[in-house]
Parts: structure tokens; sequence; C-alpha cells
């Protein structure tokens, strides 16, 4: 153990300079008289953040409360987004559901709501996302796989039959048909009687993560950035609850960013997009407070909890000095999160139960707005009805038997807790200016760059995994021997499901008015032309006409192109 | 820099027409919708690091072009990331199109989330090997190498 700590020269913080000087000399009292040979190493994850044995006043040189900490609500919001945080309002707690038909969804979704969960969030099956109808024959094999397939407003229209759009927030996790999607939601709301102000709930949206990880792009970057904006400019103009950006670096960080690169990039991520709607005429009040960001949360409770502080402190700082705001709600970044994904092992599915509560915690620990709690069986498959409900529960747990969510940000003092969370500020601030320094988001997503920082990680991961570095109780670390299939019941999409979505499609084909969806369409692809027109009037038009995600997508795919990503 | 010195390696080496040296032409690709490319990337970096050269296609691409970029490139395997579930019915496919565009020697090994079960139904079908998600680097390096000697024999 080393003494690394530095008292002199430090501006007076909070602890007089000679009391600290008098922790650090004991300190070095302490660690000198004691035995500490053999004392295993740590660091964190990834950053390699070596970590000393305890932490101490002395960590933490000039260090001062009000400027670095504040109040929840306050500058620079290391505390918390909201003033009185949990003991308002739970955080949201979303469980990721979507499979099969808008029937198969909708029916779950009912069930989900009578648990308790008060916000639907649906995930889409690859087709759609990728704007090709269910009767594409690049289709065949993935309809309703991952995801609900979603062709047309009537697949809207039972999706939410019976949920009251005007109670029930709605997410959506999907980008490259983003404005269709939300071009559908506000169709199928004027049909309950709602307008597009009324409907609450959040779009993913972000299309610059797509091109690093998970790789449901469609067109060119510049083109996909103008679609992103389009919808963001509509939110900001006309649904005034509706989050129109949720910023995905958890897809980064499952292909090997580290936590601080999760940050950095995920903030200057939610910069371009700022950036993008603000040259449209909007104010930073009109924008910044509707941009959302979701972070992936691993185990480790602290590294996760600082990483969400920090990157408060650093949106905060850098929405102040760059944009000068009016409010305070564009420098208070609201953050959601998820845990499991990648972390999660098939080896023994139920351990997974408790590294979803670890990350849990981490995520309510840091103060975070809404959590997607990856189900213990998502190793193997989309969730099972028990394992998505598993998954609620926790959350459930957490909020109302763990104390957790009684005191704002709990964790706040801890000498530990500050350092690390200074430790992952300098490092985020450092992530983001490099994006910013390469040319920007946009630039350092398209050529591939942003890609190759994160590659070695992904290896080297990997290799700790393989060589007993990092341990995964159950995976290599304690094994015992066991069945070689998993004693879990795995869930099986209704192969009826596949035929029943393709004798909707073709039933709408037949009913709706094809000169309507010609003409639409024809309108659509005139505007497409023309990067001053905001798409979303044209588009709830086009899905009002019964016109398909399919057609929608090909009208833009003919004048944007399609892209291809770069070699690697 | 990543160590690949716990890469167990073999023998196997070939000359290439340009008289470098190599442990086989790979081609890594990802057929199908999925764009999860975590797997695909690791593998094609790890087998670089091994000595293989490695051509990676990039996702979302179909049989076809995948077997007609294995015969112009004149693999010596190639190799499937697959993790959307659909690694059956695109195996399969994978493998007629190669017959169909004159490299049905050319063996094809599959990586990715493969439920147990399946394994013995890919062998069957033609596969060369499997390596469900969970396998150590160094064993998927050994598969493919061995694969590469086969063909090369």
């Amino acid at each position: 153990m080393t003494d690394n700590t530095n008292t002199a020269n430090s501006p007076e913080g909070d602890i007089p300079s000679q009391t600290l000087e008098d922790i650090a000399k004991a300190r070095q009292e302490w660690l000198t008289s004691r035995d500490f040979t053999g004392v295993r190493e740590a660091h964190t994850l990834l950053d390699d953040i070596p970590l000393d044995l305890i932490y101490t006043p002395a960590d933490l040189p000039g260090y001062n409360y009000l400027e670095k900490l504040g109040f929840p609500g306050e500058f620079p919001f290391a505390r918390g987004s909201y003033p009185a945080m949990y003991r308002r309002r739970p955080w949201l707690m979303n469980q990721y559901s979507g499979f099969g038909t808008a029937d198969d969804t909708n029916a779950r979704w009912k069930r989900l709501l009578a648990s308790g969960q008060w916000s639907v969030n649906l995930a889409f099956d690859l087709p759609s996302h990728l704007g090709l109808d269910s009767d594409n024959p690049m289709a065949e094999d993935e309809v309703g796989r991952l995801g609900c397939a979603i062709d047309t407003l009537r697949d809207f229209e039972i999706l939410f039959d019976g949920i009251d759009l005007a109670t029930t927030p709605a997410s959506f996790n999907t980008v490259g048909i983003a404005p269709i999607v939300i071009a559908m939601l506000i169709a199928v709301a004027e049909k309950q009687g709602l307008q597009a102000s009324d409907v609450m709930g959040t779009i993913t949206n972000d299309i610059l993560s797509v091109y690093c990880s998970r790789g449901t792009w469609i067109y060119p970057p510049e083109h996909s950035m103008r679609l992103a904006t389009d919808l963001i400019e509509y939110a900001c103009r006309n649904m005034p609850r509706f989050n129109p950006l949720n910023v995905q670096p958890v897809y980064m960080r499952e292909t090997g960013a580290s936590t601080a690169q999760e940050g950095g990039y995920g903030l200057a991520f939610s910069l371009a997009y700022a950036e993008s709607a603000m040259a449209r005429g909007l104010s930073v009040d009109e924008v910044a407070p509707r941009l959302t960001i979701f972070f992936g949360a691993s185990f480790r409770v602290f590294e996760e909890a600082a990483k969400i502080r920090a990157a408060r402190r650093v949106w905060a700082d850098t929405i102040q000095s760059r944009y000068s705001p009016g409010k305070k709600s564009s420098m208070g970044l609201r953050i959601t999160g998820s845990s499991g994904g990648s972390g999660f092992i098939a080896e023994e599915p139920l351990t997974n139960v408790i590294r979803g509560t670890l990350g849990c915690l981490a995520l309510v620990l840091g103060g975070v707005q809404g959590i997607l709690l990856a189900s213990y069986d998502e190793a193997y498959a989309i969730p099972t009805e028990e394992a998505s409900k598993l998954g609620l529960r926790t959350q459930q747990i957490i909020y109302e038997e763990s104390g957790c969510a009684d005191v704002a940000d709990p964790l706040g003092g801890s000498y530990y807790m500050e350092w690390l969370t200074d430790q992952m500020e300098e490092r985020i601030r450092h992530y983001l200016e490099e994006v910013e320094n390469a040319g920007g988001a946009l630039h350092a997503v398209s050529s591939g760059w942003l890609r190759s920082r994160m590659d070695p990680n992904i290896v080297k991961l990997q290799r700790q995994a393989e060589e007993g570095l990092l341990k995964i109780v159950g995976k290599n670390a304690y094994i015992e021997e066991r069945p070689s299939e998993p004693d879990i019941e795995l869930f099986k999409v209704d192969p009826q499901s596949v035929s029943k979505q393709l004798q909707r499609l073709n039933a709408i084909k037949k009913e709706r008015n094809e000169r309507d969806v010609n003409e639409v369409l024809a309108k659509l692809r005139k505007q497409a032309k023309d990067s001053n027109t905001n798409l979303m009037p044209i588009l709830i038009e086009a899905v009002k006409a019964y016109a398909t995600v399919g057609e929608i997508s090909a009208v833009f795919k003919e004048e944007f192109g399609e892209w291809s990503e770069p070699a690697a | 820099m990543i160590s690949t010195d716990s890469v167990t390696t073999t023998n196997t080496t070939f000359k290439e027409p340009g008289g470098t040296t190599t442990r086989g032409r790979i081609l890594v690709a990802k057929p199908g919708l999925d764009g999860h490319d975590r797997g695909a990337r690791l593998v094609a970096l790890v087998l670089r690091d091994a000595g293989f050269e490695v051509i990676y296609t990039g996702i979302r691409q179909t049989p076809a072009t995948i077997a007609s970029a294995a015969v112009q490139e004149d693999v010596d395997v190639v190799g499937l990331s697959i993790l959307s579930g659909a690694h059956l019915s695109l195996s399969k496919k994978v493998l007629e199109a190669l017959k169909e565009a004159g490299g049905g020697d050319i063996p094809v090994v599959v990586g990715g989330l493969i439920h147990p079960p399946d394994v013995p139904v890919l062998m069957e079908m033609g596969v060369a090997a499997v390596f469900p998600s969970g396998t150590r680097l160094d064993e998927v390096v050994r598969g493919i190498g061995e694969a590469c000697t086969g063909r090369r024999l």
C-alpha cells in the first residue's frame, strides 16, 4: 500500500489543511506499523484506476462541499437531479417487453401493468428496426423473434388497445424507424381522443450509438441525424410530456467501452444532439431538459454510482459554461439505466438474479430516474414472463424494503465515494473531449474511429475472464458439476405469430385507399429531398393512410441511400 | 497492447502466394439482420493476433454475399457469428449458398448464442465446428486452425 495523498499546496477546503496533514501522518504511521505484505492489489474494471486499501479526508485535499456536491436539484447536481429524489416518487420501473405480434405484446403489457408496473416499454423485432415489412424476404426467420413486429398503424392500434396513453408512459427502444414510430403513437393517441401534447414516455432515437454498436442503422449518418433531429425538434415544440431522445452509451459498454468511456462518449453524443436541435432555432432551455441518457451498470456498485454522479456534474458544468442556460432543468441530467446484458451468465442463470440486484442497487444509489432490469434468463433468450416479473419485483423490493430510497444520495460524503467520483469525472471529461477533438460525434462513429477505441477492451475482458483475473462466480470461479443444459424454462415464439402478422399486413394493404397511400408517399419523397422540412407532420399523415413501415423506409432508402460500416 | 501470449498455437502455417506466412485465411461473417457484433469482432481480433489473415464482412450479410466473398477471397474457413437464435436456418442457407458458389469444400464454423441441443443438429448439417458463447478463445483459435488444416491437406 502506498501513501499517494498530497495535502501540500492545495487550496484550503472544508477541513483545515493542518487537520488533513495530521490525518495523512496518522495514516502513514498506521501503514508502517502493520504488516500489509501479500495484500492483493485492486483496481476498477477496464479503467484500471488503482484502489487504495482505505480512503480518508486526506484523499480529498481542498475539498469544498458546496462547490463539489451542493444539494439535489441544484448545481452541480452531483447529489441528484431532483430536490426530493425518491421521496417524491420512485424511479420509473421498466421491463423490456415485446414479442410476436401486437396482440401478444398487448396481453403481456396488461399483465405487467396489473402487477404494479406503470409504464410500457416496447421491444421491436429486427425487421421493424431496419424498416423491413414482415413480408419482406429479408425478414424471413426474424418476424416477431426478438421483439414485436410492427408494420402499420393497425399494429399500434392493437398494441395500445385498453391502455390509456394519457396516463401510461410508453417507451420505445428503436432508432432507424423512430420518427415513424412516434408518428404512429400520435395517430393512435388521436384515436383515443388525445393529442400529441398528451402522450408521455420516451424513445431511444440515438442513431450515433448504433453506428458503433448494435448495428440497427439504415441510412448514412448525416441523413439519420436529420431524421433524429426532426423528431427531437417536433417533440420539443409539440410534445411537452414526451422525451424524444434517450442516448444509449450502454450499447458501447456492451462493445467494450470502459465505465468512464461510456460516460464521456455518451455525454459527447448528448451534446451533439443538443447542438443539432439548437441549430433548428431551439434554445438550450427548450432542448436540454428533454434529453435523457441511458447507462449500463455492471455489478461493481461503487464504480457505477460514481460514474452516474460524475456524469451529472460534467453535464451541468458543460451546459452551464457553453450555453448559459436560464433553467436549472437544462443542467440536471436525467439518467436511466439497466443492468444485465453481457454480464449475465448462461451457466447458472439464477445467479443473475443477484447480479441484477447489485446493478439495480448501483443505479439507485447513483440516483437515476428509470431502471430497466434485464431478466435472469437473458443470457439465453428473450425473457419469459416470470423472469421479467422478477426483474420488476427486484426493483420494488429495493424501493420499498431496502431503505436505499429514503435519503437522497446516501453514498455522498463517503471519502471513497467522493474520491472515486472525482476520478471518474476527470476521465469522463477526457473521453468527452476526445470525441470532440476527433472531429465530433458524427465523424467519430461513422469513420469507425470510436469503435477502434473500444475494441481492445473486448479482448482484454475476455482474456481476464479466461485467465481468472476477473472472477465470475459460477462461470470461472467456484464452478461445480452441473447438467449441460440449463434448468430453466425458455421462452418460445408462437410460430402462428408470423402467419398472423402476414395475414394482418395483407388485409390492411387490401382495405386501405391505395391512392391516398401513393399520394402521401409522393409528398414524403418530395419533403425528404428538402432537408429544411421537418418530416414529422407528413409521417403522421403517411401512417394514418396505413402506409407501411417498409414503404416509408423504402422512400428514405431511395432518397438517402443505405449505409455500410467501414471495413474493420 | 493486448497480450496474445496465452493463445495456444499449433504449427500449421501456410505460404501465401505473396510469400508471407499465415496460419490461414478466415472470413468472419455475420449473416442475418442482427447487429450484435462483439463476438465476431472479438474473434476477428484474436485470430489476427494469432497469425491468421482475417476478412471481416461486417454485419447484415446475406448467405449469398458471404458465399461469394468466401470463394472470391479463397478463404480456408468461413466463421459465422449468430446471436439472434436463427443459427439453424442461417447456417443451412450459408452451406447451400457455398455449394452453389462452388465453395462447397470450404469448412464452415459457427459461434454465438447456440443452445446445447442445437450443436449436434449443426454438425449433422455439415458445420465443421461449433463454438457456443463461453468457449475459450484458445479453443476457438485451435478449432479454426484445425479446420484450416483440414482443407489444405
